[in-house]
């Protein structure tokens, strides 16, 4: 099983409810992943690859490899074509120990399958674990030994159903760098799903989208952000991430962003991390004066220049060239008289509870399509500013910030303020700016 | 804490539901003292019937299990057209009383039977022989074991199953490496129930292949003709006594084995 080279997937099937209609390619070390909500079909895609459900029609190919090519008839058992599946709670085997589990798919001989097993568990950090059952470990523990288990056999494709889904925030940072340094590792093709933009953003580079088994929207994770192709994608495509170098200052860490700017973030971190910051809570200022940046509750700011104006109903994107690509989601009024008032209006899309959790989607699918059913359940602020200058793009942005504004003071609190106490910007900002973990 | 009517009700039925159970087996006991029970398994028509249960006994659950389990996976995995009905067959012997199974064999394999003319021209011969008891004690109490199994195979999680896939493994070494292990628990109860079942069996051997000492006089038939002959009781009861301690034996092992391994899984799991 040494196939290395690229996986060209196309897919047609029924589904419950829907037609799965898919096609994808990953190169070795670009991994690719699949987007959606539950039930849009991103697992059915995966165990079609791995040959865990026959498609009515597609093709599976791996470099040479044809796996599946329902027009001439062929359809390889999952046990010939090898992928190195994780699975999403991870389906250790329970009555077996860590290292049996590993140990399963190895092709070699009997008595070299332990020493085997334990390099590689001692390379995801659960030596320890060897001769523990599943039942015993905590669920990052399972999520390493399954991990170890899928790559065991040298597969030549890897692919990831949710692999951080059942982990808490914590472990699931350390996930992510242990994720990122496999990926770069193995050189195969990964297809990974989840149901989180972030964590797609976060460990791959090219994401689709998909609702209802069709494709909606692929490209990177910034620029689907940047230019969302439907208000679906605009809701779900929420966390934009920033690569940088962490270092802690006070309680206060500081990432320093390959651009040279600086942002700041009241998680604590060191070494290189991932940042995530929803285009809802970065408000922009049109040619501020740099003196009322002291007066200001919001703490990060970047000098950037709009790129792309995407307008879906009541919304305007904002693509933004700043050190790194940044988004900001303002009303579509404001974008298109008010510049001042992008302040407000971005304020207006904060605070409310689903927006805040692009994960938590509870509205049936119908109503996002055109944006309506959102645009009532927003609530509107009027724009506080209003100087008649037109926001487009090539426009400068001298400075970006994201707010810190759930603390339930009256705005005129802020801007009067000199200096803002620590306390403050640390509650407000743990809420905006949320490091992923080591990116590696 | 207060006690409740219903509660004390339920102590009551509970108490009678043992003291009605444990009565008659201390009764065995009781009347027979340990000397005794000695001596009735010296005698040679007692050895040899004890003998000839075991024997029968084992290879009809060899086979029992050996058919079963391939069957009961299929049927637990595969959902098919006539699915129920095919698993309303294969249950059917359950609910059959012995005697009727006992005719239904005899009308089927007997010299007179419809397949009798096929099995004989194969040079097997079933009735008053101890290959009959067997094919009596599989057809009679095959349905526990597969009943049992297949409610464990499909309580197997079909994603451990997949694993083993992507993981190289062949169908039939993810059946035996995977929901085997997997379906333990209920596979030894099945089997504990089908053996229990086959060491009581006496109507259906009665009737298929009769009652010939040595041949096919298993334990329980060998009981009834001590019984029925003059002054046999105490021998009839010395045999019970000794079904008993090994019907008990056989119930301790298989918990032992199965279900309580398992909750110790699980308690290892909580420390």
């Amino acid at each position: 099983m040494s196939g290395r080279g690229a996986l060209a997937v196309s897919v047609r099937t029924p589904l419950r409810g829907f037609e799965l209609e898919l096609g994808l390619r990953a190169e070795a070390g670009a991994p690719v992943a699949l987007v959606g909500r539950s039930g849009s079909g991103k697992t059915s895609m995966l165990r079609a690859i791995a040959g865990l459900l026959s498609p009515a029609a597609g093709r599976v190919e791996l470099a040479d490899a044809v796996w599946l090519d329902t027009e001439r008839g062929v359809d390889l058992a999952p046990e010939r074509r090898g992928c190195g599946f994780l699975f999403q709670d991870y389906a250790l085997f329970p009555r077996m120990s860590a290292w049996r589990n590993v140990a399963y798919g190895m092709r070699r001989p009997r008595r070299e399958r332990r020493p085997a097993a334990l390099e590689l568990l001692e390379r995801f950090g659960v030596a320890a674990l060897a001769d523990a059952r599943p039942a015993t470990m905590s669920g990052g523990e399972r999520q390493r030994v399954a991990l170890a288990r899928a790559l065991a056999a040298r597969p030549p494709v890897l692919l990831l159903d949710e692999p951080l889904a059942a982990l808490d925030s914590t472990t699931r940072r350390e996930a992510i760098g242990a994720l990122r340094a496999v990926f770069a590792e193995t050189a195969t093709p990964v297809v990974l799903v989840t149901h989180s933009f972030e964590e797609a953003a976060a460990l791959a580079g090219e994401l689709i989208v998909i609702e209802a088994g069709q494709e909606i929207q692929r490209g990177t994770a910034a620029a689907i952000s940047a230019s969302p192709a439907s208000a679906f994608v605009a809701d779900f495509s929420g966390a934009v991430v920033l690569r940088g170098e962490a270092s802690g200052q006070d309680d206060l860490t500081v990432v320093r962003l390959p651009g040279g700017a600086a942002v700041w973030s009241a998680d604590g971190a060191r070494g290189p991390v991932a940042l995530s910051v929803f285009p809802w809570e970065i408000s922009i200022e049109v040619d501020a004066e740099p003196a009322r940046s002291s007066l200001d509750s919001r703490l990060n700011r970047l000098a950037c220049e709009v790129t792309t104006i995407t307008t879906i109903g009541s919304r305007a994107r904002i693509g933004l060239a700043a050190p790194e690509p940044l988004v900001a989601e303002v009303t579509a009024a404001s974008a298109a008289r008010r510049p001042r008032g992008l302040m407000a209006s971005t304020d207006a899309t904060q605070g409310e509870p689903y927006r805040s959790d692009p994960h938590d989607h509870q509205e049936p699918d119908h109503d996002y399509h055109d944006g309506t059913h959102r645009r009532r359940l927003r609530r509107f602020a009027p724009p506080e500013y209003s100087e008649n200058v037109k926001l487009r793009r090539g426009h400068r942005v001298d400075r970006l910030s994201t707010a810190v504004d759930d603390l339930e003071l009256p705005p005129a609190v802020f801007k009067t303020c000199p200096w803002q106490p620590r306390e403050l910007i640390e509650t407000g900002l743990r809420q905006w700016l949320r490091c992923c973990g080591p990116a590696l | 804490m207060r006690r409740s009517w219903f509660a004390g009700l339920a102590l009551v039925a509970a108490l009678a539901t043992v003291a009605f159970l444990l009565v008659p087996v201390i009764a065995v006991f009781a009347n027979v003292s340990p000397a005794r029970l000695v001596d009735a398994l010296g005698e040679e028509a007692a050895r040899e019937a004890l003998l000839l249960s075991l024997k029968t006994t084992l290879i009809a659950l060899a086979i029992v299990v050996v058919v079963g389990t391939p069957t009961a996976y299929l049927l637990a995995a595969r959902d098919f057209p006539g699915r129920s009905v095919v698993l309303t067959i294969i249950e059917l012997p359950l609910v059959m009383p012995p005697a009727v199974a006992g005719i239904a064999l005899l009308a089927a394999f007997g010299p007179h039977g419809i397949l009798g003319g096929a099995v004989s021209a194969l040079g097997i011969e079933l009735v008053f022989q101890t290959a009959g008891v067997i094919v009596a004690l599989v057809f009679v109490s095959a349905p526990f074991f597969r009943r049992q199994a297949i409610a464990a195979f499909a309580a197997v999680d079909g994603r451990l199953l997949e694993a083993a896939r992507t993981l190289g493994a062949s169908p039939f070494r993810a059946f035996a490496t995977v929901a085997v292990p997997s379906a333990r628990g209920g596979l030894a109860s099945g089997v504990a129930l089908s053996w229990g079942r086959a060491l009581g069996e006496f109507g259906a051997t009665l009737l298929f292949a009769g009652s010939l000492q040595g041949v096919t006089r298993t334990a329980p038939l060998a009981i009834f003709s001590a019984f029925a002959e003059p002054g046999g009781f105490v021998a009839a009861l010395a045999l019970s006594a000794v079904l008993i301690l090994v019907a008990a034996a056989l119930l301790l092992g298989v918990k032992l084995l199965g279900g309580d391994r398992i909750e110790a899984d699980e308690g290892a799991a909580r420390l």
